[in-house]
């Protein structure tokens, strides 16, 4: 169980941005109020907080502060996995926290709640799950020692293309926008629902672990450092 | 048992190779690791430490290897290298933080009471303490679980002489037990003078010698001499030879020291005077004088 201390060891390194990660969801909120804001809106908004947020260890370690954490005494494995459950975890803790948001604002002020936004919100979080751990194996892939500027578009663009995607194609199938070519698509999703959501949840744990392995085999042919 | 057992340590880059390094350290020693800069130090120190992969050979540490245990290969392992390794946004209860997260066996009183010793400051960023600070720091970490083997790699550099002699004392201490050993590279020769029991001389990725110190102050001598006595010196092997308008120096293996002429002045040989004639004949060759 050694991947637990690496995930907890990897939580320290978030300590520093607690303003951010504190301020990041009020600031979701203030939002969606402002502007009048959906489910969909709020658990993407978070997801893709969430997604800048984690590859933060990524950025920070340098040659020295890698070393650190390589000779702490585990298994390639333990610390990829450490890394991704971080991931996984804060994800979590996010999608939690606006289902919080959105069943409160709900009850207090009567928030729209529809089966759509439900449904959407949860292809959102399989979505960012999947993209997160396409970002993580990528970052393993360059490798350390690449510039700030080049990890920070590594970091930055697969967040943004998920954010700005799940609320186009979001605020397009609840506006029944859908292009005429997909409306069979639509339709399936429509009557199948519970089945696309398992399956969605199983390609996104799928995913997952795939990108864990594969970041495993990367780090495993390489010098740690 | 020896503490390390490097075995035909061989690692592959683009521009440079470590080639077939072979040596043991047994248990309760101090091994000296020399050589000039860019000479393969660094890469042999993270070849140990499992930091880099190797091209070819084996290396133990306490009788484990590390490709079959990393986890137990890295907890005998106690690693200090010549930059802070903490995040320099942690303050001292982080690392404590992760020590005790890490190791089982992590002695929590034992570090306060380096902390307090060094007087490092508690509520301070890593980043803002001095390097002394940061090496004190990096030692308190190391010294406070149950590692085997110490690896410094050029970790004293830099440092005052009262902390490089604070440091030279902890490593004496450490050692005492004859159950602990130290593989520890430096530039600085009197730290060698002080407490390596052998040295090992590497240049240009090779291995050059591997000699326990003693031996090694009695294999070499020192000889000088005047103008006149130069050509009759120059047949002899005489490592880092030079020469001025007064005179000439150099290293010579002593069994080449009888039969000199009674003018030429032989003397024994400090460490710093043997490796520095290394270093200059290293330099000759690559120069393509000798």
């Amino acid at each position: 169980m050694n991947w637990v201390k690496f995930m907890k060891t990897d939580f320290l390194f978030y300590k520093y941005q607690k303003v951010v990660m504190f301020a990041f969801p009020v600031f979701v909120i203030l939002m969606s109020i402002y502007y009048s804001k959906d489910m969909i809106f709020i658990i993407s908004y978070l997801c893709f907080g969430v997604l800048i947020v984690s590859t933060t260890p990524y950025c920070l370690e340098n040659k020295n502060m890698s070393t650190f954490i390589q000779m702490l005494p585990g298994s390639d494995k333990e610390r990829v996995v450490g890394r991704f459950m971080c991931f996984g975890t804060m994800l979590m803790a996010a999608v939690a926290y606006g289902i919080c948001v959105v069943a409160a604002a709900s009850w207090i002020k009567g928030f729209p709640v529809t089966d759509y936004n439900m449904y959407f919100s949860a292809v959102a979080v399989a979505m960012s799950l999947i993209v997160g751990s396409v970002q993580f194996l990528i970052l393993y892939i360059a490798g350390k020692g690449k510039s700030t500027q080049w990890m920070n578009i590594l970091r930055m663009i697969p967040s943004f293309i998920f954010f700005f995607l799940i609320n186009y194609i979001g605020e397009k199938g609840k506006e029944g926008q859908v292009e005429s070519s997909l409306l069979w698509l639509a339709d399936f999703f429509a009557q199948n629902k519970s089945i696309c959501l398992i399956s969605m949840a199983a390609a996104a744990l799928l995913v997952f672990a795939g990108c864990i392995f594969a970041s495993v085999k990367v780090i495993q042919r390489r010098d740690a450092i | 048992m020896n503490a390390i057992e490097v075995n035909h340590m061989s690692k592959h880059f683009k521009d440079f190779s470590l080639q077939d390094i072979c040596f043991s350290l047994p248990k309760g020693y101090i091994m000296g690791y020399v050589g000039q800069n860019g000479a393969g130090k660094t890469t042999s120190i993270n070849l140990i430490t499992g930091l880099y992969q190797l091209t070819e050979g084996s290396v133990l540490v306490d009788g484990v290897s590390i490709k079959e245990d990393p986890a137990a290969v890295k907890e005998s392992i106690g690693y200090i290298g010549d930059e802070s390794y903490y995040y320099p946004e942690f303050r001292i209860r982080d690392v404590r933080g992760i020590m005790k997260i890490f190791y089982k066996d992590f002695d929590s009183r034992h570090f306060d009471d380096c902390i307090k010793r060094w007087k490092l400051p508690e509520n301070k960023k890593i980043g803002d303490f001095s390097r002394g600070m940061k090496i004190k720091l990096m030692f308190a970490g190391v010294l406070s679980r149950s590692t085997k083997v110490l690896l410094l790699d050029e970790a004293t550099s830099g440092l005052d002489p009262v902390t490089r002699e604070e440091i030279m004392e902890i490593l004496q201490n450490y050692i005492e037990d004859g159950e602990h050993s130290v593989l520890f590279s430096t530039h600085i020769m009197e730290d060698l003078e002080q407490i390596a029991d052998y040295i090992f001389y590497i240049e240009n990725g090779k291995k050059v010698f591997c000699d326990a110190k003693d031996d090694l102050l009695e294999n070499y001598v020192v000889v000088k001499g005047g103008r006149e006595d130069t050509e009759r010196v120059k047949k002899k092997t005489v490592i880092g030879f030079s020469e001025s308008e007064f005179g000439f120096y150099g290293v010579l293996p002593v069994d080449e020291a009888a039969g000199l002429p009674k003018e030429v002045l032989v003397e024994k040989a400090t460490v710093n005077q043997i490796i520095v004639a290394f270093q200059k004949e290293a330099n000759k060759r690559k120069a393509g004088m000798v």
